[in-house]
């Protein structure tokens, strides 16, 4: 009834907007401006793949964000629905409808005031990150206030409010002070030579109420304020680039580490450098206990303060990118990283007209060579510990166990103004056990090979196919898998696509299942229309020109999206 | 309940058709770029509102290293952009939305694929959410005034001409066709 009034009290708003030509127009009225998205999902049953009765049959995940702004302010507020639940894999608590993101803020020359819903990070988001993901059913935005301030070369923002947790908020309270020096800005001299120079640092700290936990036959004093100071580098000389982070975090008993009282450190450290048709960068990371949420009894990506980067490539071929791609394990992990990106130029005898892109890219990540200390024995009605043996574990020098390793090279050729063709292979190597990515395997060290093929076609200047062919062998886990796509746009408006994955060497013959999906699309500009029909596997799915994370499901799939 | 849910989707569509023509109704003159912070590829901080380019029209395109429709779109436009320049001016800006995890490797990505676009760093999507942009690659034509004129969302090979009308027509100050 309440989701009635909400959209009789738009619908009426929006259309007299539509009359207004006045609409966009800064100079007079100020601009009104937004986006929308609606995914609808149709479910149907079907045990082969694993898709459960879904008794309400159709969901509906909506948004409706608008935003009106004059000279120096902006307001904005988005409306959200997510009935009779969330679509498949997007976290049942979001069930319900309404407008929980809201704000108004003011900027008047370098300074700006924000009060209400914000989005912020400082620096990689070590300390502090809070952003949106919708297709995964994220959203941690801080409802508070903010203000941000630069005065020649120095960037200072400061933060205070709640976090948000579904349809309310954290139950602890986030404050954080970030400055940022930049000195190329200071001395112009330097940037003359192109150098620029930037230090960094930050300090957030969580105050959430309650000083004591039992645990079996022990009572914990906890910490009510934790905090977490951060301090940050980055140097650019021509060519070179190089840029550091070191965070440390006081400590922060909580479900996710166990209720141990280690402190927690991150690190990360990258170097790039390029030039005409080369460039290459590498990347190095660890993570000691640095799970930092707004409330210590919450896990999975519940009112999450802080953001832990990824040290791998971020993959979209579909079998590379979804069936085992790397989690970050903010317990404890160290890996390394290196990537190269080059091009043999255009002219030249082996690039031809066009020239041939190449990336080669490789990583890999251990865990911590931790010692478990007495706690990891804590059995209800054991004789009592002490503080001390809740230090959780010691850390030594060496590597853990190994947690995931990946090659890949990719290499792409446009033979002519009709013809591209990209190649992509891939070598990893994943255990399940710590990923904890797909189902429990009996055989979760997964080693897989990845080859992709992928051609398209340009069948004149609005007409284009485009074919896929990706293959995962493996012995391990649910064995390989094959998969083909065809694709076909006319430009600027239609597609359609047609795809298909078979699991052919999964060990339970019943279980060697095909997954036929056919999708089609509508483009009006800024909006767009796509519908599929067909059994979807959970991942990334990138087809028709955007990508999007979509749940395991059969059944048909309606979605918009619009700007305007 | 049957009923409620078709009134539901009655409002919804009704919003949507709505919604659509409000972005039908506008003309040439458009909002003008918001103002947000962005890095270049150095780490100097740039604010949005100042992207310029002494009047001529300004492509500003939203992408990141791991969107494959991104990727084509901008390698496809690289073979043509010298002659865009040339016979219009247009200066492309691309905004690369990759996070942390990635910003190391975007001037490496760009300059590896010898691309001369004008490349800035939205990390946290700022910039993004003020431009109201979903998903990448979302292309925006801006015109000598700074006001945003057309956009478009996705890729699709083709798509690069129809944006190139727009920059022509933009750039010889003629009105435009939304569609």
């Amino acid at each position: 009834m309440k989701l009635k009034k909400v959209f009789a009290a738009l619908a009426p708003l929006a259309l007299a907007l539509s009359s207004n030509a006045q609409i966009g127009n800064e100079n007079t009225w100020g601009s009104l401006t937004g986006n929308a998205g609606i995914d609808m999902q149709y479910y149907t049953k079907d045990p082969a793949i694993g898709a459960p009765e879904v008794p309400d049959r159709l969901r509906m995940n909506s948004f409706l964000y608008l935003q009106y702004k004059k000279g120096g302010f902006t307001a904005g507020a988005r409306y959200e629905m997510y009935l009779p639940k969330p679509l498949l894999g997007i976290d049942e608590s979001f069930t319900g409808q309404g407008v929980r993101f809201r704000f108004a803020s003011y900027k008047y020359k370098t300074l700006e005031v924000t009060a209400g819903s914000f989005y912020e990070q400082f620096g990689n988001g070590l300390a502090f990150r809070s952003y949106e993901a919708r297709s995964l059913g994220f959203d941690n935005f801080v409802d508070g206030f903010r203000v941000k301030y630069d005065i020649k070369g120095v960037y200072v923002k400061g933060i205070f409010g709640r976090v948000r947790d579904f349809w309310d908020f954290s139950p602890g309270t986030v404050r954080g002070i970030d400055a940022e020096i930049n000195f190329s800005e200071m001395f112009p001299k330097m940037a003359e030579k192109n150098v620029n120079f930037t230090i960094g640092g930050n300090f957030v700290s969580k105050y959430q109420p309650g000083t004591e936990k039992v645990i079996g036959a022990e009572t914990l004093i906890l910490p009510q304020n934790v905090g977490v100071a951060s301090g940050r580098t980055g140097l650019t000389v021509g060519k070179f680039n190089l840029n550091g982070e070191f965070a440390y975090k006081f400590n922060d008993p909580s479900s996710a580490n166990q209720y141990i009282y280690r402190p927690g450190t991150a690190a990360l450290l990258s170097a790039s450098f390029f030039t005409k048709n080369f460039g290459m960068s590498v990347g190095a990371k660890r993570i000691d206990n640095f799970d930092f949420r707004s409330d210590r009894e919450v896990n999975l990506n519940r009112q999450l303060i802080n953001w832990i980067p990824m040290l791998n490539k971020q993959h979209t071929y579909n079998l590379a990118a979804s069936i085992y791609p790397y989690a970050v394990q903010p317990l404890g992990e160290q890996g390394l990283q290196a990537d190269i990106q080059f091009s043999i130029p255009k002219g030249s005898k082996l690039g031809g007209k066009y020239g041939i892109d190449i990336n080669i890219n490789a990583s890999i990540v251990y865990g911590l060579d931790t010692t478990a200390r007495k706690m990891n024995t804590l059995v209800e009605g054991s004789d009592s510990l002490t503080i001390a043996d809740r230090y959780g574990y010691s850390v030594g020098a060496g590597l853990g166990k190994e947690y995931y390793r990946d090659f890949n090279i990719e290499i792409t050729k446009k033979f002519n103004k009709k013809w591209k063709l990209s190649l992509m292979y891939m070598n990893l190597y994943a255990d399940l056990n710590v990923l904890t990515i797909s189902q429990l395997s009996n055989d979760p060290f997964v080693h897989a090979n990845i080859g992709v093929v992928d051609l398209a076609w340009r069948v004149n200047t609005n007409h284009a196919l485009r074919m896929e062919v990706q293959g995962l062998f493996t012995k391990q886990d649910q064995g390989g898998w094959v998969m083909g796509l065809i694709e076909y746009t006319f430009a600027p408006k239609f597609y359609v696509s047609v795809m298909n994955q078979y699991n052919f060497g999964h060990p339970n013959q019943a279980r060697r299942v095909n997954y036929p999906l056919i999708s089609t699309g509508y483009n009006l500009g800024s909006h767009r229309f796509t519908l599929a029909y067909g059994r979807q596997r959970a991942g990334v799915l990138c087809i028709g020109g955007v990508c999007r994370a979509v749940p395991a499901a059969n059944g048909l799939t309606f979605s918009y999206v619009g700007s305007f | 309940m049957k009923n409620e849910k078709t009134s539901i989707m009655k409002q919804v569509f009704t919003i949507l058709i709505a919604l659509i023509s409000v972005s039908v109704s506008a003309q040439n003159s458009g909002f003008k770029i918001p103002a947000v912070a962005v890095k270049d590829i150095n780490g100097k901080t740039v604010q949005t509102d100042i992207f310029n380019n002494n009047g001529k029209p300004m492509i500003i395109n939203f992408w990141a290293t791991w969107c494959k429709p991104c990727i084509l779109e901008l390698s496809t436009i690289a073979d043509e952009y010298e002659e865009w320049i040339e016979e219009t001016g247009v200066k492309l800006i691309a905004i690369s939305i990759d996070d942390s995890r990635n910003t190391a490797k975007v001037a490496p990505f760009v300059n590896g694929r010898g691309w001369t676009y004008e490349v800035y760093l939205d990390p946290n999507e700022d910039f993004k959410r003020a431009m109201n942009v979903n998903n990448p690659p979302h292309t925006f034509v801006v015109n000598g005034n700074g006001e945003v004129v057309w956009q478009h969302i996705a890729y699709q090979p083709g798509d690069e001409k129809a944006l190139y009308e727009v920059v022509k027509k933009v750039a010889a100050g003629l009105p435009i066709d939304k569609y």
